[in-house]
C-alpha cells in the first residue's frame, strides 16, 4: 500500500495502480538500453533514477524476466563458519587481526546481523561490546550501499508492476535470509500486494474536482480544500477599506499585500503581492477610483519612501510621488478628492499633494505629526496624534498650516484620532487606560469618556459609523472591538475576535463593520453582530493540528482560533465545530477512531465524539500559558495520555473521564517550577518553557519525548521519571513515526536540521542533508517509511522523504500559501496540509500534477 | 497655569516656547472642569492618609526627578486645606496620631513635619542619604520611622529630632514602613522581597517574611496588629496571622501596589499595576461550622466518585462555598492519593484565589494608592488622572473627587 505514496508521478491517473501499469504501452526496448537505468537506480542523481524507474516500468515485460530477475538475487544466510571466525577475532589481542575481523564483518553486514546479537547480548568485554555496537549501529542506519540500494528500487518496480513475472521475483527475494533488510522488504512488499485487493478505503475522487466547496479553484494536485479562501489574508490584516459603493472592500497584510475583495461574498478579486513594503498606509479617494498608498520601495536596494496612487478598478500603478524627505505614516485625501494629506514619520510637518499631478502643494511645519491623522468632514481641518516628543492631538487649518487648536485633556499620548461624520466631535484612543475619549472640536473639550468598567484599555483603533450613531474601537492585548453609541456613550456590543483585530471600518451604509484580524477579514452585520461569511466555513486561525481517522474518511483539525473541526475527507464538507475558548495545540485520536481529545490554552482537554461532535468528558488541562500540549491514547485505546509545558503528564481513564495517575516531569538540567511558586504572568510568560522546545509521545504512549535546550529527554510514562537524555542538537519540534520506531527532530530557525532519532531509546540514527527553508512542520505515513517536512516562505513547498534511505524523493512546489500543519492519510495516498491562509489542503499524492521530481 | 509635570522639554528654549504656547492656550478658559471631573495637567498621586480622626486626607504626589506636592483637603467641605510644593516628587505621608501633624517623605532625601494647621514646617529631619520613600507615626506619637532608598528605616525621636535607631538590613530600598499598635514592632518592606519586623525598644531585628517571589512595595498591620497584609508584584496580595505566619487570605492577579483592610477586617482594597480600578473584596475568614465541616468532607469524597457528574457537581459546591472550604481543600490539592482530587482540588484552590471582587471602583487612569477611612465608611484612592476618589465603602458610588487646589 505504502507504495502508492513512493510513486505518485507514475500512476497517472486517478484509478489504482494496476490498471495504471496496465494502461502503459509496453514499449520493445533492447537489452543495453535498460542496462543503463540499472546502473542508474541507486545513484545520487534523482533525476536520473527517476527516469531510470520509468524506462523500467515503460516495458514490464521486458524488465522483469530477462534484466530484473537476472540482477536480483536473494540474501544468502550467511555460512556460520564465515561469520563466526570475525567475530571470534574481535577478542584477539592483536589490534590488526581485530580491525581485519571487523571489515569482514562489515563487508557482511546483514548476514552477520544474527550472530552479531548473539554476541551483543551475552555482555562481551568492552572492546568487543564497542565494536559490535558500531557494527549493529550502521546495520539499522540508513541503506548507504549501492548494491543494496539498486535492490530496494527495484523491489519497488516490481511491487509497482505487481504482474505475476514481479511477484515470481519478489518470491524469490522473500526466500532469502530472513533478517536481511532486502528480505523483510520483499516480504513486506508481497503482503502490501495482497491487502490491495482488499483495502477498506477506496476513495472515489473521480473526478477531481476543478474548484473547492465554495467554487474556489484548487491548486494542482490538491483533491480538496478544507475551509475557504474568501476573506483569507495570510499574514495579517492591517487595514480594511470600503469602496463608496459598498460592494468592494480592500484589505492590506504584513504591509506587502493588498486585495480587493467582493463584499457579498469575500470572493478575491484581484491584489497585489510583493516584497515592497508598500502598504504602511492607505487612503482610498472619495470616489472610489484612487488608491494611496505610502511605504517603501525597493528595501535592500537603495529604494526610498514613496507615496503611489493606483487605480482601484485594475490596480494598475498611476503614479508615484518620489523621493520623500520622511517615511509616511499617515495618508488621507481631502473631501475634494484632489488633494491627499500626508504626515511623516520623526517630522513636524504635514504634507499636501496634488492628486493629478503628483506634486507638493504645500508642506506646513506642524508641532505633532505621529502616527495617525484624520481630516474633517468638510476638509478644512486636520486633526494630528502627537509624535516626536510632542504631546497632544492638534488641530490643523489645511489652508493656511495654522494650529486651530489642542484638546485640553490627559490623553496627551493618543495614538489614533477620527472624525465624525458631522465633523463636531473628535474621537480619540491610545496606549492607557483612558478608553475612547470624545471631544467637542470646536473647543477642545472633552466631552465624554467612553470606558468598558473592567479595565479593558489600550485603544488600537477608533472609527465612527459613516451615520454618526456609533463609534467601534479595538482594545486590549486580546483586540476585540468594542461598540459604543455615540449620544449616550452606553457600550452596546462586546466583540471578542479570536485571531485579533487590527484596523476596522464601516461601510458606506453603516450597516456592516469590517475588520482587519491576524487571519484576514471578517464583516459583522451591525445590527445582529452575525458574521457576514459564516464561520462553519472554515478555520480562522493558523492549523496546527490535522489527524485522518482511522478508516480515512475524516480529518480532524486542530487550531488557534479556539476550534477542532472535523471534515469529511472527501469533498472536504465541514461537519462539526468543536469549540474551546483558546488557541488548540493538542490533539489525537482514539484507536478506533471514535473519540477526538484535544488539548487547549483554555486549561482544559476535551473528549469529544468523532462521528456527532458531542463533548464526552471536559478533563483538567495544562494551563493557560505555554503553548506545548501534546496527547495520546494508550494501544488498547483505554487510556488517554496528555502532557503540556505546565510539565504535568496525566494519564485518564477514558470511561470514567477520571485522571488515573499525576506525575510532574523533571528534565535533568531543567528547572520546574515547583506548586504555590507562583510568579506574575509576565514572568511566566518569559521563564516557562525555556529551552523547553517540544514535546512528542512515542506512537505506543508508553514513553514521552522531551526536547530541552540541546537535549532529548525520554520519560517514561507510567512513572513520569526520565530514563535517559541524549544529545540532538537543533531540535525543536519533534513528529513521532506512527511505525517504524522513529522520531523527527525539525527546526524553525535553523535550516537543514532534520534528524533522525530511534524510538523508544532516542539515539540518534540520522542526521538528513540540508534542505533550506524553515521546516518546522512534519508529518509520517502510518508505516512510517516515508514523511513530509513543509518549508517555509520563500519556499512555500513541502518535501517527501523516504525514512529507508534519508533520501528526499519528491517536492509538492508552489503552494498558494506557507504550509504548517502536515498528516498523511493512513494508506499513504492523501497528504493534508495547513496553510497559513487557514484552509487546509488534501492533494492527491498519486495525480501526475501534484509532485515534481526534485 | 501648572506645568505639564512629565515630558517636560529639556531644551531650555523649547521649554520656553511651550510654556507660552500652553499660557496662551489655556489663560483664556481657566481651569475647565472637564466632563469627567479630572483636571487637564496634574500629577499622579502616589500615596494617600486620613488623619485618625477621619477629619482630613492628606495626598502627595510626584515623580524622584520631579516636583512634587502634598496637598490637604477637609473631609467635611471636600475643599484643600494645605497645600505646599516641593522640588522633588513626594512618595510618603502619615499623620501624627493627634492629627496635628503631618509627616512628609520626599525624594530630596528630607523628611519635613508639618503643622497642620498653618503649614509651617516644624522641622526637617535630613540625612537619609538618599530619598525618603516611607514615613509612620508610632502610636504614641514620640517616634516616626522613615524608610529610605539608603536601604535603612531610620527612628526619629519627634520630640528631640534625633535619630534613636537605624535599622539595617534590607538589600534594597525600603518602600513601606508601618508599627503595631501597642508601638512595640516596627515592620518595614522592600522590593527586596522581604517584610521585616523590628524590635523597638531593643533596636534588634525580628522576623523575616519572604515568601513573595517579587518585591513588596506594601506591608501593613491590622487594627489589632494580630495580621499582616503584604501586596507584592508577583501578583498576590497575602493576609495573614503574624504570630503563626498563617496564610489566611491569598489572592492573585496583577502585580499589587497597594493594598488596605477595612478596620472591622471585613473587607479588603487592592490595586493594581495597570488597572485603573481598586478592587473591593469583602472577608469572611470565619471557621466551618460543624455541619458545613461535615459537608467539606462529603463533598472532597464527592470528587473521587467514579460518575463524572458526581464530581463536576461536588466540584461546583465546593466553588460555591469559596474560603469557608479553602484549608481543607488546600490540603486535598496536595495530600490526596487520588490523582482526580488532588486536580479538582488544585483547581479549586486556584479559584479561590482569584475571587470576583464585590466592587471596582474605577478611575479614569492607574490607580496607585487606597485607604480606608477609620470608620471604615469610605475609602480613598488616587492615581494617575490626578484626583483623590472618596468612594462609599459600603455600595462603591463616588461620593467626591478631591483635586488640588488652582494656582
Amino acid at each position: 500500500m505504502r507504495l502508492l505514496v513512493a510513486w505518485p508521478v507514475l500512476a497517472g491517473s486517478l484509478l489504482g495502480l494496476v490498471t495504471a501499469a496496465a494502461q502503459v504501452p509496453a514499449g520493445a526496448l533492447p537489452a543495453p538500453i535498460l542496462e543503463s537505468p540499472w546502473a542508474d537506480l541507486a545513484g545520487a542523481d534523482a533525476a536520473r533514477a527517476y527516469e531510470a524507474v520509468r524506462l523500467l516500468i515503460r516495458s514490464p515485460d521486458q524488465a522483469v524476466p530477462p534484466f530484473l530477475k537476472g540482477k536480483l538475487r536473494p540474501v544468502a544466510p550467511a555460512d556460520p563458519a564465515q561469520v563466526s571466525r570475525p567475530i571470534e577475532d574481535l577478542r584477539s589481542k592483536r589490534f590488526t587481526v581485530r580491525e581485519r575481523a571487523n571489515a569482514e564483518l562489515e563487508r557482511l553486514g546483514e548476514q552477520a546481523e544474527a550472530e552479531l546479537r548473539k554476541v551483543y547480548a551475552a555482555n562481551p568485554p568492552l572492546e568487543v561490546r564497542r565494536r559490535v555496537e558500531q557494527l549493529l549501529q550502521k546495520l539499522q542506519g540508513p541503506i548507504v550501499l549501492p548494491e543494496l540500494l539498486r535492490a530496494w528500487r527495484a523491489v519497488e518496480v516490481l511491487e509497482h508492476l505487481g504482474t505475476p513475472a514481479a511477484r515470481e521475483v519478489l518470491h524469490a527475494l522473500a526466500s532469502g535470509a530472513p533478517v536481511a533488510r532486502l528480505t523483510r522488504e520483499a516480504r513486506a512488499s508481497l503482503d502490501r500486494l495482497d491487502r490491495r485487493l482488499t483495502a477498506p478505503f477506496r476513495p472515489a475522487f473521480a473526478p477531481r474536482p476543478a474548484t473547492d466547496l465554495y467554487g474556489d479553484p484548487l491548486p494542482a494536485g490538491a483533491v480538496a480544500r478544507l475551509g475557504t479562501v474568501r476573506f483569507r489574508h495570510p499574514g495579517g490584516g492591517l487595514h480594511v477599506l470600503f469602496a463608496p459603493d459598498g460592494k468592494t472592500v480592500m484589505s492590506t497584510a504584513n504591509e506587502t499585500s493588498l486585495r480587493v475583495w467582493d463584499a457579498a461574498n469575500g470572493k478575491l478579486l484581484r491584489g497585489i503581492d510583493g516584497a515592497d513594503s508598500l502598504f504602511v498606509a492607505v487612503a482610498l479617494s472619495p470616489d472610489g477610483k484612487l488608491l494611496a498608498t505610502a511605504g517603501v520601495t525597493g528595501l535592500g536596494q537603495g529604494g526610498g519612501s514613496v507615496i503611489k496612487l493606483w487605480d482601484t478598478a485594475t490596480l494598475k500603478e498611476r503614479r508615484t510621488i518620489a523621493p520623500l524627505e520622511r517615511f509616511p505614516v499617515a495618508l488621507a485625501f481631502l473631501p475634494d478628492g484632489k488633494t491627499l494629506v500626508s504626515t511623516g514619520k520623526r517630522e513636524g510637518k504635514i504634507w499636501l499633494w496634488d492628486v493629478s499631478s503628483g506634486r507638493q502643494v504645500r508642506a506646513f511645519k506642524a508641532v505633532s505629526g505621529g502616527p495617525t491623522l484624520a481630516v474633517s468632514p468638510d476638509g478644512a481641518l486636520v486633526a494630528t496624534t502627537p509624535g516626536g516628543g510632542d504631546r497632544g492631538v492638534r488641530l490643523w487649518d489645511v489652508k493656511t498650516g495654522r494650529e486651530v487648536r489642542k484638546l485640553k485633556g490627559r490623553d496627551r499620548d493618543a495614538t489614533v484620532v477620527a472624525f465624525a461624520p458631522d465633523g463636531k466631535t473628535l474621537a480619540t484612543g491610545g496606549n492607557d487606560l483612558f478608553g475612547v475619549r470624545l471631544w467637542d472640536a470646536a473647543t477642545g473639550r472633552l466631552v465624554r469618556s467612553l470606558a468598558a468598567d473592567d479595565g479593558t484599555n489600550f485603544t488600537h483603533a477608533v472609527t465612527f459609523s459613516p451615520d454618526g450613531r456609533l463609534v467601534a474601537s479595538i482594545y486590549g492585548r486580546e483586540r476585540g472591538i468594542l461598540l459604543w453609541e455615540v449620544a449616550s456613550g452606553k457600550l452596546l456590543r462586546r466583540l471578542p475576535v479570536a485571531d485579533g483585530a487590527y484596523g476596522l471600518a464601516f461601510s458606506p451604509d453603516a450597516r456592516i463593520l469590517g475588520v482587519a484580524t491576524g487571519y484576514g477579514l471578517r464583516l459583522w452585520r451591525v445590527d445582529t453582530l452575525e458574521e457576514v461569511a459564516g464561520r462553519a466555513e472554515g478555520h480562522r486561525g493558523l492549523v496546527h493540528r490535522i489527524l485522518f481517522t482511522p478508516d480515512g474518511k475524516r480529518v480532524v483539525t486542530a487550531s488557534d482560533d479556539e476550534t477542532v473541526r472535523v471534515w469529511d475527507a472527501v469533498g472536504g464538507k465541514p461537519l462539526h465545530v468543536l469549540g474551546h475558548q483558546s488557541w488548540v495545540r493538542g490533539l489525537a485520536l482514539s484507536p478506533d477512531g471514535r473519540l477526538i481529545a484535544s488539548s487547549s490554552l483554555d486549561d482544559t482537554v476535551r473528549l469529544w465524539e468523532t462521528a456527532t461532535g458531542r463533548e464526552v468528558y471536559r478533563l483538567a488541562g495544562h494551563g493557560r500559558l505555554g503553548s506545548r500540549r501534546a496527547l495520546a491514547f494508550s494501544g488498547d485505546g483505554k487510556d488517554l495520555i496528555s502532557w503540556g509545558d505546565d510539565m504535568y503528564l496525566r494519564t485518564w481513564d477514558i470511561a470514567r473521564g477520571k485522571a488515573l495517575r499525576e506525575h510532574r516531569v523533571r528534565p535533568t538540567g531543567f528547572a520546574v517550577r515547583e506548586e504555590g511558586e507562583e510568579p506574575n504572568a509576565m514572568e511566566e510568560l518569559q521563564n516557562r518553557g525555556e529551552g523547553l522546545h517540544d514535546g512528542a509521545f512515542a506512537a505506543d504512549a508508553r514513553a514521552l519525548f522531551l526536547q530541552v535546550g540541546a537535549k532529548l529527554h525520554v520519560i517514561h510514562v507510567r512513572t513520569g521519571k526520565e530514563l535517559r537524555a541524549v544529545p540532538a542538537p537543533g531540535g525543536e519540534s519533534l513528529h513521532v513515526a506512527p511505525a517504524g520506531n522513529l522520531l523527527l527532530t525539525t527546526n524553525w530557525s535553523q535550516p537543514g536540521s532534520l534528524r533522525l532519532h530511534r524510538v523508544p531509546s532516542g539515539e540518534h540514527r540520522q542526521t538528513i542533508a540540508p534542505v533550506g527553508g524553515q521546516s518546522g512542520y512534519a508529518a509520517f505515513t502510518a508505516d512510517g517509511k516515508m514523511f513530509a517536512v513543509a518549508s517555509g516562505a520563500p519556499e512555500r513547498r513541502i518535501d517527501l522523504w523516504e525514512t529507508a534511505t534519508g533520501r528526499k524523493r519528491w517536492t509538492i512546489p508552489n503552494l498558494p500559501a506557507v504550509p504548517d500543519a502536515l498528516a498523511f492519510s493512513p494508506d499513504g495516498r492523501f497528504l493534508a496540509a495547513g496553510l497559513e491562509d487557514t484552509s487546509v489542503l488534501i492533494w492527491d499524492l498519486l495525480a501526475e500534477d501534484t509532485t515534481r521530481e526534485r | 497655569m501648572r506645568m505639564p509635570a512629565r515630558g517636560f522639554p529639556r531644551q531650555p528654549a523649547a521649554a520656553l516656547l511651550v510654556i507660552l504656547l500652553a499660557a496662551i492656550l489655556l489663560s483664556p478658559g481657566g481651569r475647565a472642569a472637564p466632563a469627567d471631573g479630572t483636571p487637564d495637567e496634574s500629577p499622579a498621586f502616589r500615596a494617600v492618609a486620613i488623619s485618625p480622626d477621619g477629619r482630613l486626607l492628606a495626598a502627595c504626589s510626584g515623580e524622584p526627578k520631579d516636583a512634587g506636592t502634598v496637598t490637604v483637603w477637609d473631609m467635611q467641605t471636600r475643599k484643600p486645606r494645605l497645600h505646599r510644593s516641593e522640588k522633588r516628587g513626594i512618595p510618603a505621608v502619615a499623620f501624627a496620631p493627634d492629627g496635628k501633624t503631618l509627616a512628609v517623605g520626599c525624594f530630596d532625601e528630607h523628611c519635613r513635619l508639618l503643622d497642620v494647621a498653618t503649614g509651617a514646617v516644624k522641622a526637617l529631619l535630613s540625612g537619609h542619604g538618599e530619598a525618603a520613600r516611607a514615613v509612620a507615626f508610632s502610636p504614641d506619637g514620640k517616634l516616626l520611622a522613615v524608610g529610605s532608598y539608603d536601604h535603612t528605616v531610620r527612628l526619629w525621636d519627634t520630640a528631640t529630632r534625633q535619630v534613636r535607631t537605624v535599622f539595617k538590613g534590607h538589600t534594597k530600598p525600603v518602600y513601606s514602613v508601618a508599627f503595631s499598635p501597642d508601638g512595640a514592632t516596627l515592620i518595614s518592606s522592600s522590593p527586596d522581597g522581604s517584610v521585616r519586623f523590628w524590635d523597638v525598644a531593643g533596636g534588634r531585628p525580628g522576623q523575616r517574611i519572604a515568601d513573595h517571589q517579587s518585591g513588596i512595595p506594601w506591608a501593613a498591620l491590622d487594627v489589632t496588629g494580630a495580621r499582616l497584609l503584604t501586596a507584592s508584584w508577583d501578583g498576590s496580595v497575602r493576609l495573614r496571622e503574624v504570630r503563626s505566619g498563617k496564610a489566611l487570605l491569598d489572592l492573585r492577579g496583577g502585580a499589587a501596589q497597594q493594598a488596605a483592610l477595612a478596620p472591622d477586617g471585613r473587607a479588603l482594597a487592592v490595586c493594581r499595576m495597570g488597572r485603573r480600578g481598586v478592587d473591593v473584596f469583602d472577608l469572611d475568614v470565619r471557621e466551618p461550622s460543624a455541619a458545613e465541616r461535615k459537608r467539606i468532607g462529603e463533598l472532597l469524597a464527592l470528587l473521587d466518585d467514579d460518575a463524572y457528574e458526581a464530581r463536576e457537581k461536588a466540584e461546583k459546591e465546593l466553588a460555591a462555598l469559596g474560603s469557608l472550604a479553602e484549608p481543607e481543600v488546600r490540603r486535598a490539592a496536595k495530600e490526596s492519593p487520588s490523582a482526580e482530587v488532588r486536580i479538582r482540588a488544585r483547581r479549586l484552590h486556584a479559584a479561590a484565589r482569584a475571587p470576583k471582587p464585590r466592587l471596582v471602583l474605577n478611575h479614569t487612569d492607574e490607580v496607585l494608592c487606597v485607604a480606608f477611612a477609620p470608620d471604615g465608611r469610605f475609602v480613598a484612592s488616587g492615581g494617575k488622572d490626578g484626583a483623590v476618589r472618596l468612594w462609599d465603602a459600603a455600595t462603591g458610588k463616588e461620593r467626591a473627587t478631591l483635586l488640588p487646589p488652582p494656582h
